[in-house]
């Protein structure tokens, strides 16, 4: 394993794309990062689900997948860098192996629309949803065959990650704060009040603000990319130890894949008054001999830390 | 099924360094899906017809640039001036909200003991009419084996002259470095100030009700639920009237107090 500071961090930024180049068909959101010398692991992602509605909020996993580069699924080549031909419908909800897709989540669809048979659904409460936000009208006529499929609100939008190494910046040097003060004597009476009604740096704002210079000079990033780099944290609380991270379940340790930053929020839109999802950093880890896993899928570990909410 | 989202407007350029071989393009579509749990599991593998390529072939051949050769890099204006653009980035939760103009002015933070961890919020609501004073800077030495270590202690004041003032004090080896820190502490403990009428009731409130100098008084309460439960933060002294002080004490100025009635606007 690499060590912590010798790697180079890559940083990810959102950019909006046409449709045709983030997807040929429906699916949901992952960080493909392949391992360089692992043949086995060519095409590997990196899933990562959240939960949107109010209460929860939260309800992370992520999930890893792993393909040689023959398989069942993807081509040999590399795709086309270039649109199309034909624009056609903008989504297709049907895979080419057959399987129908669900109209809200993208998932899969076994169960349809009761009426038409024409409409797939994963779940009753993706019917209830589509039904009242158009499949109402739709449902009856004969050939509504509709392509527009209308936002359910339901997933988030949709952005391209566009990647760049990180330059170093110099380290700034640690202050420490347990200096005994030898005071000029001007004045004293004076300082001593303001001293004691001045904001001082608190250990929290130390932090907050360290992270805040690292990300200064990208402000715009919402992903920090490095196998086995040490994360910044956005706080001093919660941090995870050794014994809280579990190991993979086939023996291995799992270390540091990625952090996501909370500019991420920025771009997905969810934020409300009340409760809605925030994070500080979510950092995720992953086996660290990134196991075989065939062509099933196996969970990782993604821990969220909070910005503190005490000042 | 998904609506296409316009281009954001935060979208900016750079000059790609093409000698950097950072070839490893990952592609991660943010529309993430469901309630915990893996539905995504059976219709997982077979969708992404693309992408994965780029960066699967891109290990093995290094150099490529970015997109091969597409023109769809990253880039930035000058380097020099970002600072200083309004483009601000910020990080928590409240600072999205005011962003979003949910949150439409300053009091309404302080009604609802909302902690303010970054400074830019501050120059968002109160911008143009912030005016920052270095107080004192001080030098404080510490005995260490090869004699003594100085670092400077600088006490920052601002406010805007209608009801909110921040003090902060920031220690460092460099005098410019701790002014910026304790500007930024300065700003962070913005309190909103409580203010009514001693003597003539003409115009807008202007009096700060408080003794200035010590034996030390009850802090002054604003209006607001401010200040935080945290007891340290309580202010002996208004700062606004201990800034005034000590401006008249140091710069033998007419004190600023009442010279604010007239401009005092409302607030």
């Amino acid at each position: 394993m690499a060590a912590a500071g010798a790697r180079p961090v890559e940083l990810g930024f959102a950019e909006s794309a046409p449709a045709w180049r983030l997807r040929s068909e429906q699916f949901p959101s992952k960080v493909y990062a392949p391992l360089p010398g692992r043949a086995d692991a060519f095409h590997r992602g990196i899933f990562l689900f959240c939960c949107r509605e109010p209460p929860c909020c939260a309800g992370l996993r992520v999930f890893r997948n792993q393909l040689p580069r023959k398989n069942d699924f993807y081509s040999y080549e590399p795709p086309s860098e270039n649109p199309p031909p034909e624009t056609g419908e903008s989504v297709c909800l049907q895979l080419k192996s057959g399987a129908h897709l669900c109209r809200v989540c993208g998932c899969l669809g076994p169960k349809t629309c009761s009426r038409c048979h024409k409409a797939y659904y994963c779940s009753k409460e993706h019917q209830t949803l589509d039904w009242r936000l158009g499949h109402k009208q739709t449902c009856a006529q004969p050939d509504h065959f509709d392509h527009i499929i209308p936002d359910h609100n339901f997933l988030f939008p949709e952005f391209e990650i566009v990647i760049e190494t990180e330059e170093e910046i110099m380290p700034e040097v640690v202050e420490k704060e347990d200096y005994s003060e030898i005071t000029g004597s001007m004045g004293e009476a004076l300082e001593e009040e303001l001293d004691s009604m001045a904001k001082h740096e608190s250990r929290e704002d130390t932090i907050f603000q360290k992270f805040k210079t690292q990300i200064a000079l990208e402000p715009e990033q919402i992903l920090r990319y490095g196998r086995g780099i040490a994360p910044i944290w956005i706080s001093g609380e919660n941090i995870p130890q050794e014994k809280d991270i579990p190991d993979c379940p086939c023996g291995a340790k799992r270390i540091l894949e990625f952090q996501v930053m909370p500019q991420l929020l920025n771009y997905l839109k969810a934020d409300r008054l009340g409760k809605s999802i925030d994070w500080g950093i979510l950092a995720v880890f992953t086996c660290a001999e990134s196991c075989s896993l065939g062509t099933g899928y196996t969970e990782e570990f993604v821990w969220k830390q909070d910005v503190t909410d005490t000042p | 099924m998904k609506c296409r989202w316009k281009c954001l407007a935060m979208a900016f350029f750079r000059i790609k360094n093409q000698k950097r071989a950072s070839s490893l393009k990952k592609h991660q579509m943010a529309d993430d899906a469901g309630a915990a749990g893996g539905p995504g599991g059976p219709g997982g593998p077979g969708m992404e017809n693309r992408g994965g390529f780029r960066g699967g072939f891109g290990s093995g051949i290094r150099g490529r640039g970015r997109g091969g050769g597409l023109d769809r890099g990253r880039g930035h204006g000058a380097r020099g001036g970002k600072a200083e653009d309004k483009e601000w980035t910020l990080v928590t939760k409240l600072g999205r909200l005011v962003k979003d103009m949910k949150i439409k002015s300053l009091e309404k933070i302080y009604l609802f003991s909302l902690p303010i961890k970054e400074s830019e919020l501050i120059d968002f609501f109160l911008g143009a009419s912030l005016k920052e004073e270095v107080l004192k800077i001080m030098p404080v030495q510490k005995q260490t084996r090869a004699g003594q270590c100085t670092r400077f202690k600088a006490f920052v004041a601002m406010g805007d002259y209608n009801g909110h003032v921040g003090v902060g004090v920031k220690c460092s080896k460099e005098v410019a470095t701790a002014i910026r820190g304790a500007m930024i502490l300065a700003k962070l403990s913005t309190v909103l100030l409580r203010r009514g009428y001693w003597g003539n009731k003409i115009g807008k409130p202007h009096t700060v009700p408080c003794k200035p100098r010590p034996p030390l008084m009850p802090s002054l309460r604003p209006t607001a639920t401010w200040p935080p439960a945290s007891g340290r933060r309580l202010f002996t002294k208004s700062p606004y009237q201990e800034f005034t002080d000590h401006l008249v004490k140091t710069h033998t100025r007419v004190s600023v107090q009442r010279t604010q009635a007239p401009a005092v606007a409302t607030s």
